[in-house]
């Protein structure tokens, strides 16, 4: 509008003044400007001037919604990413923490079964020792039973032989005699 | 002439050829190529109402523009569709030149509205330059971009054999009219238009009170005017356009 009122304001010289007054009805420049006024004053009044304005105006409200738009799309294509990123971040922790604690776990397993491995080791030992201490107990036993049976045999040889059939009733004598003595 | 006449008898002074005379701004000497002219002043404005409406209202070059950017936009963006649709895409590359036509085109047009103003485009001394160099400019880039290629639009392929030498040397009269219907298309639309509106406001010289009746006709044409300068200032530049496919594009009518 600016623009336009400084182009308007250029024909206030006239260029091209017919002789005479320019403010005459004779002067047909005149008449023309009269004219051209009547003419912006009929498009003012039909408010042309008011509706180009606000078509610009729509046209750029239209594109700053536009705008808006694609930036709010962008916002939450970036929270969107962010969410993402996130639950990325905590699977990541998750999975390692799941493997810190199978590590643990697998460690645990390790030294509970060396544990268990020595536990059986000391009790297989102490059941071999058991076992060799009854077997030398049972062989001293044996080893002794086998001694009275020989010092017994050889006892009744001995004694088979210093008996002869007199002998035999001697000795139930004197084992009488001396029952007698003794009783009495 | 015969309006001399009747101004004798009635003091009636009709004289709607008197506002395109070229007069010099300073003096009263003969005109030489180099006299600054009204017409020179003129066009002068034309160019820097150009640089305003394009260059000055996008200096700030907003994405949300303002209203005047959004001007500068949407005449950016019509003739830009234009030329695509009409010159094909090839004729892309004469877009600059196709937009500074228009541009001088409408301005010149609109700032001729303007009362004691002086409408360059009614001359023909300026459509008939403008014109001859879009003539010159097709002639050239076809001849350049095709060869003698290029005269096989005169021969219609699409017509039966016995009727083509007939066609070509109708093309070619067509061809070499171009430019001067181009210009006086324009030239003329524009000299009919101010004649008139000075004829009638020499009749309001006369009528007394009754002189309202042929200002409001002047306010009409006035609205008519706006119209054609729009129109005229189009139709010159889709001409172009369409006698720019010739040169640029495979397809010819």
């Amino acid at each position: 509008m600016k623009k336009l009122s400084i182009l308007l304001a250029l024909p206030a010289t006239p260029v091209l003044a017919a002789e005479g007054p320019f403010v005459s009805m004779q002067n047909s420049e005149f008449v023309v400007t009269i004219a051209f006024v009547a003419f912006v004053a009929l498009l003012v009044y039909l408010k042309v001037p008011g509706r180009l304005t606000s078509m610009l105006d729509a046209r750029a409200a239209a594109i700053k919604a536009e705008l808006d738009e694609a930036r709010s799309l962008r916002e939450e294509a970036k929270s969107i990413l962010a969410t993402y990123e996130r639950r990325q971040k905590e699977v990541q922790e998750q999975a390692d923490r799941i493997v810190a604690q199978a590590k643990d776990e697998a460690l645990a397993a390790a030294s509970q079964a060396k544990a268990d491995l020595k536990a059986s080791i000391a009790r297989r030992l102490a059941s071999a020792t058991e076992q060799i201490a009854s077997a030398e107990a049972a062989a001293i036993r044996q080893v002794r039973e086998q001694a009275v049976t020989v010092a017994v045999s050889a006892a009744g040889d001995v004694l088979a032989r210093q008996m002869t059939a007199e002998g035999v009733s001697s000795s139930i004598d004197d084992a009488i005699a001396q029952v007698e003595a003794r009783l009495h | 002439m015969a309006i001399d006449g009747e101004k004798a008898a009635g003091g009636l002074k009709i004289e709607p050829m008197e506002q395109f005379t070229i007069k010099p701004l300073f003096g009263d000497g003969p005109i030489e190529w180099y006299t600054p002219t009204n017409a020179t002043l003129w066009m002068g404005v034309a160019v820097l109402a150009v640089t305003a409406i394009l260059v000055l209202s996008t200096r700030r070059r907003a994405i949300v523009p303002s209203r005047g950017q959004s001007v500068a936009e949407m005449l950016y963006g019509f003739i830009h569709k234009m030329v695509e649709e009409v010159a094909g895409h090839e004729g892309l590359r004469f877009f600059p030149y196709i937009m500074t036509l228009f541009m001088f085109v409408l301005l010149s047009n609109l700032l001729g509205m303007i009362p004691t103003s002086f409408s360059t485009t009614s001359q023909i001394a300026v459509t008939g330059t403008l014109a001859l160099m879009v003539f010159l400019t097709v002639t050239l880039v076809g001849f350049w971009r095709k060869g003698i290629g290029f005269l096989s639009m005169f021969w219609v392929a699409s017509a039966p054999l016995a009727l083509r030498p007939i066609l070509a040397v109708i093309e070619l009269i067509s061809y070499f009219v171009r430019p001067l219907s181009h210009s006086i298309r324009l030239g003329g639309n524009l000299m009919a238009g101010h004649a008139v509106i000075k004829v009638f406001a020499g009749f309001a010289g006369v009528m007394g009170v009754a002189s309202v009746v042929p200002i409001a006709s002047i306010t009409a044409i006035f609205g008519l005017e706006l119209l054609v300068s729009a129109v005229q200032a189009y139709v010159f530049t889709i001409l172009t356009c369409v006698y720019l496919r010739d040169a640029v594009g495979d397809a010819h009518h």
